[in-house]
């Protein structure tokens, strides 16, 4: 069945590159997006010894910065190349930046009316990840939680249903997302992906991404992140007027390997994310958010509640101040809160060379 | 001292509430350079009916106005073309209702030099001619030797329409003479032995000769029925049936009198 799957979309790609138009007067467009953040980390040190909350981390940072060129071929068909720098903790500041390939992608033009077939290193279309703009400063909760990468390599159909009535995406991608140094291909077996969206009436739009990868042949023997990896998501956005509020709900079954046991554990994982905000006036934004995750249900005591709260204020068009407050609450009492407050200002820049 | 500042506040409080009582009504648009014309007189003229009311009027695109109705930032979206599913489902996931009022219509013109023998074309021919494939007139069914291009510049919305219905994606041979507005095309087209443009309808005068294109004459009944190949229509979108300012602008575009005005900038009245 999967060999089915894998040649239907070889099958797509081949119809879709005979779809390909001729060459036409091509635009190009240069942008990006900067992430300049200041932040206090305390954590509530709730153990036997420590009361009191202790300040981990505090300072300047420029965590990300995006740099994308889009090229127009015809009308039909658009690549798009972004560079990821980062410079966060995690990186260690080695040489002040590292950089990473965020997307390189082409768009061809597909048979079915709307459509196109994207292929390449490109978004993720699970739940919320590519919905995503970064109105709160934390990560997409998916993403967060290291649930799934924000974006892979793959051959992946998507387009609109007729009069605006919601969208669909299926294909097939690796399986490991692009951040090639934490998760190497360590299988030969794709990922399928599926995600429909439907907007039945203004402002209500439900859907739903199932996303399924078993383990293959692995390459090297033992290096076994998991055996199977089934992902499934549901989505709700209400929108009216000032007020937007996004939700989802994730559903996990892993299996993962021990290289001690030679053995495979099964793992259930679950949570959801409630994301309200009300524009206030054309400039000011007010937001929360709320999260739970429960990363193990067969293990008690190990979940994490995240509260968000914030304000945007729009400078002018393409840069945003952010204010954020963010607690992260495990179950577990003897684990220590975390606190953050955080100030971002977000400047993004798009510019259009007509040919 | 905290009378004082109780004062400033009072005051402070009574100048914002002069300010919102006295300000007059507004009304804003934004969008296609195609539909600007329209827009423009028309929020002329209906300033001068409604003196309380200021129309602010500006360009960008129909992307532009498009994405305008989307966010919510203008009363009234300006497009020369119909949104696309993507954009009417990034309008309805946010509770936006794309509405489209069609004010009038754009027909395209192919125009040659009067001492040219030839009186009709096809698309084909006129795409060949256009992408270079074409070089001489006797291949294309005409005098005057070799064939002299004027096309509009790309940014225009009549380079749009004829992007769309004549070129479908080909590229303008690059040594077209890209120009700024109809009123130099015409002129161009006027003064020079083999040369070939276009123009909007209105802009048709008898210095020149207007091409019948795949059989079909260009005039008001073909552009309107849709029956002439290079044409389409103009909207004015706005979130939902239009209501208040809004209503009374595009009422006023679709009398008689509006309608009119259509006419005079150069469009097809759809009244």
């Amino acid at each position: 069945m999967r060999k089915l799957v894998k040649i239907l979309f070889i099958s797509c790609l081949a119809l879709s590159l005979s779809q390909i138009a001729f060459a036409a007067a091509g635009d190009w467009t240069f942008s990006g997006t900067n992430w300049l953040r200041t932040r206090v980390v305390s954590k509530d040190l709730q153990g036997p010894t420590k009361t009191d909350k202790t300040v981990t981390d505090a300072g300047f940072s420029v965590d990300r910065g995006y740099v994308r060129y889009a090229y127009q071929f015809t009308d039909t068909i658009k690549g798009q190349w972004t560079a990821d720098f980062y410079s966060d903790k995690t990186s260690n500041y080695v040489n002040g930046a590292g950089i990473k390939l965020k997307e390189s992608y082409v768009d061809l033009p597909f048979y079915l009316p709307e459509s196109k077939l994207t292929v390449g290193l490109q978004k993720n279309y699970v739940g919320l990840i590519y919905d995503y703009d970064y109105r709160i400063i934390e990560k997409e909760f998916i993403d967060k939680n290291g649930i799934d990468a924000s974006a892979d390599n793959g051959i992946i159909l998507n387009g609109y249903f007729p009069m605006g009535y919601g969208s669909y995406e299926a294909g097939i991608y690796n399986g490991e997302g692009y951040k090639k140094e934490l998760s190497p291909d360590i299988n030969t077996e794709p990922a399928f992906v599926a995600d429909v969206r439907v907007i039945p009436v203004p402002g209500i739009t439900v859907g739903g991404s199932y996303k399924s990868e078993l383990q293959g042949t692995v390459t090297p023997i033992g290096n076994t992140a998991y055996n199977k990896n089934h992902l499934a998501v549901g989505m709700l956005r209400t929108a009216y007027g000032p007020f937007d509020m996004w939700a989802e709900y994730i559903g996990q079954n892993v299996d993962t390997y021990s290289t001690t046991t030679n053995t495979y554990t099964n793992v259930k994982k679950s949570g959801y994310s409630i994301m309200p905000s009300y524009q206030i006036t054309p400039e000011w934004t007010v937001l929360a958010r709320y999260d739970s995750w429960d990363p193990n249900k067969d293990k008690a005591n190990d979940k994490v509640a995240t509260t968000i709260i914030g304000v945007n204020y729009a400078l002018t068009k393409g840069v945003l101040l952010q204010l954020n407050y963010q607690q992260d609450k495990p179950e577990d009492s003897t684990v220590a809160t975390t606190t953050q407050y955080l100030g971002q200002i977000a400047w993004s820049f798009a510019r259009v060379f007509a040919q | 001292m905290k009378k004082i500042i109780k004062t400033i506040c009072l005051l402070g409080l009574v100048g914002l509430l002069a300010g919102n009582l006295t300000a007059g009504q507004k009304l804003t648009l934004s969008g296609s350079t195609t539909v600007l014309p329209i827009a423009q007189k028309g929020a002329e003229d209906f300033m001068k009916a409604n003196p309380s009311v200021d129309v602010s009027v500006r360009g960008g695109g129909s992307g532009v106005g498009i994405q305008a109705i989307v966010d919510g930032t203008v009363d009234i979206g300006d497009s020369s073309r119909a949104a696309k599913a993507k954009e009417i489902a990034t309008a309805r996931g946010k509770g936006v209702t794309m509405f489209a009022n069609i004010i009038a219509k754009d027909g395209i013109c192919v125009i040659v030099n009067k001492a040219n023998n030839i009186n009709s074309i096809n698309l084909d021919t006129l795409k060949k001619i256009y992408s270079g494939e074409i070089l001489k007139w006797s291949d294309a069914g005409g005098s005057g030797g070799s064939l002299v291009v004027v096309s509009r510049d790309s940014s225009s919305g009549t380079f749009e329409v004829f992007n769309e219905k004549v070129l479908k994606g080909s590229k303008v041979r690059e040594d077209a003479l890209m120009l700024a507005s109809n009123q130099a095309v015409l002129t161009t087209v006027a003064s020079t032995p083999g040369a070939i443009g276009y123009v909007g309808l209105g802009y048709v005068t008898d210095e020149i000769k207007a091409l019948v294109v795949n059989g079909i004459t260009a005039n008001k009944e073909t552009v309107i029925s849709g029956k002439y190949p290079i044409s389409r229509p103009l909207y004015m979108y706005t979130n939902g049936d239009p209501k208040g300012l809004a209503k009374q602008f595009i009422d006023y575009i679709m009398s008689p009198e509006g309608q009119k005005m259509v006419e005079d900038q150069g469009f097809v009245a759809v009244k």
